[in-house]
């Protein structure tokens, strides 16, 4: 990558190592003011994702099926330069988006059975591959009635097994594609990420998951790398951010990434349009 | 070294220089009222729980049972209440985790026992408290015996039965330095020296509408003077003691392990000419990354020379007679040493190793400045209308001793843990931080701290933390994410240390509710 912001404009801009990709996301699926949601499985462009694989096994998605970043590019590197959104009701906006690279995930985990679902890791991490960094959710890909609590056991960035997370609690929101550990408030109710063992810096891999009540449904153990942050503020107004000169971050982007977005509306995102835009750079 | 220029941080982030950590946070305390401050090191998330000066991990038993051990399969931990329950059973088997208390030091141990049948007793370090026959927050005062590897360990009798939850161990009045790697610390990427780090980018946002609006404040917590008791109306001497057990080797060498050559003389240790051996005191609470001033003496030497180190980072190498002064920044490895040649002959004697702040810039003029001092409320207070007042002595950031706040301060009187008891929006309240005598614009140690009235509440305490603040950000709204680029936006690119132990404090502008949530993000990047 260039080391100046001339140099930046002249490769990306001049040269032509640039990729403008357009965004929009409508939900055919309720969902909860206060909860996270997984924009991937919504529909749209790019299109929905099913997390289709095999139970409880590590998966990884195809980068063309995320937002579109360009493709590979090494030995360049590629970077997030600009990000655009528009939520076109109040639901989403004002409403904060959590930009994502999807690196695994676990499908088809029975959120009913309270023994512990065992996980195939042959497939291991592509990218952050010490799990620094690395952050897990888990989304619902069938309803669920939800209040029960969970454990994960993972490999932690360290290379050391046998960690657990926090006892978490699900919610109650019910349907697909919410975060069924995301909550509103409340003691052992979390943001939208699963708490890690206290000092955890990321996860490697993840062995097991562990239901303590029946909570009915079917879901998605999904790790992720968390780039960057969007906040749309105003409904119908872009909020636009230059991560050069605005949030000073320059997020990277690395070959074969699955980017798409976690939001976390003020209610039902059902039907409403979410509509984006994103430059990515590279040199 | 700081960015030169946007090029700069250009190059430096796209060369990997940089790390983005989310967080979320809960308020743990009880119900919070608009105008006051709060500390949310107690609250559950990232990063973790922690109750300030604790020398137990994973008091709450939140994700695990680890680090603790269970004794036999008669203790049980149940993930989804996350207690520890003891079935009775003639194997008197413990809950136990080791700690690095000193020996011979008091230290205030707290339990929450739930009993159902029999006694139980805690021990720290080999000394037993009070055996307990029924269900209560336990709070007592033990001095820590000379088991190795300082142990707290809960025993039942063999009709023992119930949960144990809520256990820590706290120096009372003594001072504990934190770092990055401290229970209750935000990860910020690591050390980076001599690159400097800074703050580029800060986010954060609450989905309760209780939660807003708010401001938090990001600040980087040096330590803490822990368990300074509410009930007394006395002066209370705040110390930065030595972590070394039988420093003076009074009437033997206790404490301390002594390689072939040494050996315990009169009231100090002796070494005559051999091969490199040793002499080490190990588990002692020294933190890494913070510095200790280790002070020794050498005497009768004849030949050779003699090195201490701390933590493995090696001070000065000695080859005269003298009482030595130095400044160590701990290792990681626990222990104090003296390392000979194999030449040297001499003793040694009257050894001390006592916490500085860290990240301050010891050794230099203006040690201390900038540091900020707060309490907060350990446990609950419910004494009517009993409010005290507080007197606070300490000495600045150029070395004057005897100064003292600049404000009378007024403390709530009845008030919910987590919350600074000086903050509020009444006469003699201020907030987050203490009011400096006029002139002072930092702090190097607190000498005392007195309330005018004793509080009745019994075993009522506040911890009084030192810290640096980084950077403040406002949330307005619940769901709008208030956003900082301290680079473009507010320019300051605050400093991010080595070892900075960062923590949120937050400012309610309505009444908050126990667990409501700040979630949020840092940017950070070096050069």
């Amino acid at each position: 990558m260039a080391n100046r912001l001339h140099d930046v404009i002249d490769d990306a801009y001049t040269n032509g190592r640039n990729c403008y990709t357009t965004i929009r996301k409508v939900s055919a699926i309720a969902s909860v003011a206060g909860y996270w949601v997984d924009l991937s499985m919504t529909t749209g462009y790019p299109k929905p994702n099913y997390y289709v694989g095999a139970e409880l096994t590590a998966t990884t998605l195809t980068s063309s099926n995320g937002i579109w970043s360009g493709g590979d590019v090494s030995p360049s590197k590629k970077y997030l330069h600009k990000l655009c959104l528009l939520g076109t009701t109040a639901v989403v906006a004002p409403a904060p988006f959590l930009l994502c690279d999807y690196l695994l995930f676990y499908p088809l985990i029975g959120m009913d059975s309270t023994d512990e679902q065992s996980h195939d890791n042959t497939v291991t991490l592509a990218r952050y591959a010490t799990g620094e960094g690395v952050q897990a959710f888990l989304v619902a890909s069938n309803p669920y009635a939800g209040g029960a609590t969970f454990q994960i056991k993972y490999t932690n960035s360290d290379g050391v097994s046998g960690r657990i997370s926090k006892v978490t609690v699900t919610n109650t929101s019910t349907f697909i594609g919410t975060l069924v550990n995301s909550h509103t408030a409340g003691a052992n109710q979390y943001g939208c990420f699963i708490q890690l063992q206290a000092g955890d810096r990321g996860i490697q891999s993840v062995q097991s998951i562990t239901f303590y009540a029946t909570n009915g449904g079917l879901a998605v153990l999904v790790l992720v790398r968390p780039l960057a942050t969007m906040m749309t503020r105003e409904l119908t107004a872009w909020a636009e951010h230059d991560y050069i000169t605005d949030k000073p971050s320059l997020p990277r982007i690395y070959d074969g990434a699955y980017l798409n977005f976690l939001a976390m509306p003020g209610g039902t995102i059902a039907s409403i349009p979410i509509i984006g835009e994103a430059t990515f750079i590279w040199g | 070294m700081g960015f030169t220029s946007v090029d700069n941080f250009i190059a430096e982030v796209t060369g990997g220089k940089f790390w983005r950590q989310e967080f979320a946070k809960l308020y743990a305390g009880g119900v919070a009222i608009a105008g006051n401050w709060y500390d949310l090191a107690q609250g559950n998330g990232v990063p973790a729980q922690y109750l300030h000066g604790n020398m137990l991990t994973n008091a709450d038993f939140v994700t695990s049972v680890s680090p603790w051990t269970l004794g036999s399969a008669n203790w049980a931990y149940t993930p989804a209440t996350h207690l520890v329950t003891r079935t009775a059973n003639a194997d008197v088997s413990t809950l136990s985790q080791n700690t690095k208390c000193v020996r011979g030091v008091s230290y205030l141990v707290v339990y929450t026992l739930v009993r159902t049948a029999g006694t139980f007793t805690i021990s720290l370090g080999g000394t037993a408290g009070t055996g307990r026959t029924a269900s209560a927050t336990y709070r007592e005062t033990i001095v820590c015996g000379a088991t190795a590897d300082a142990p707290c360990v809960i025993t039942p009798d063999a009709a023992g039965a119930g949960t144990v939850d809520l256990v820590s161990v706290q120096p009372k009045l003594d001072f504990t330095p934190y770092n990055d790697l401290q229970e209750g610390s935000l990860w910020h990427g690591g050390d980076v020296s001599p690159d400097t780090k800074h703050l580029v980018n800060f986010g954060a946002w609450t989905n309760a509408a209780t939660g807003v609006p708010s401001v938090l404040m990001l600040v980087d917590v040096l330590g803490v003077y822990s368990r300074i008791l509410t009930t007394s109306a006395a002066a209370q001497t705040l110390t930065m003691n030595t972590v070394l057990y039988n420093g003076a080797f009074t009437g033997n060498a206790d404490g301390w392990t002594l390689g072939a050559g040494w050996a315990y003389r009169i009231d100090d240790i002796e070494r005559t000419a051999s091969a490199v051996t040793t002499a080490y005191q190990s588990n002692l609470p020294i933190v890494a990354k913070c510095p200790y001033s280790v002070i020794y003496t050498i005497a009768n030497r004849t030949a050779g020379q003699v090195t201490v180190s701390l933590g493995g980072t090696a001070g000065t190498a000695r080859t005269v007679d003298g009482t030595y002064t130095e400044t160590i920044i701990a290792g990681t490895d626990g222990t104090l040493t003296f390392t000979p040649d194999a030449d040297f002959d001499g003793r040694i004697d009257t050894v001390s190793c006592t916490p500085k702040l860290p990240r301050c810039d010891e050794g230099t003029s203006t040690y201390g400045s900038g540091v900020r001092m707060f309490y907060v409320l350990d446990n609950a207070l419910s004494n009517g209308a009993n409010a005290a007042n507080v007197v606070v002595k300490y000495t600045n950031q150029e070395g004057t001793d005897t100064r003292y706040l600049g404000a009378t301060i007024t403390n709530m009187a009845t008030d919910v843990v987590a919350h600074l008891p000086h903050s509020g929006v009444g006469a003699g309240k201020y907030g987050p931080f203490l009011p400096f005598g006029a002139g002072d614009y930092g702090v190097r140690s607190v000498e005392t701290f007195q309330f005018s009235a004793a509080q009745a509440t019994a075993d009522g305490a506040v911890n009084l933390v030192l810290c640096k603040p980084i950077a403040s950000i406002p949330l307005t709204t619940a769901y709008v994410a208030a956003e900082r680029d301290l680079m473009n936006q507010l320019p300051s690119l605050p400093r991010i240390r080595d070892g900075a132990c960062l923590m949120f404090l937050v400012f309610t502008g309505a009444v908050l509710a126990s667990g409501s949530q700040f979630q949020g993000y840092l940017d950070v990047a070096w050069s």
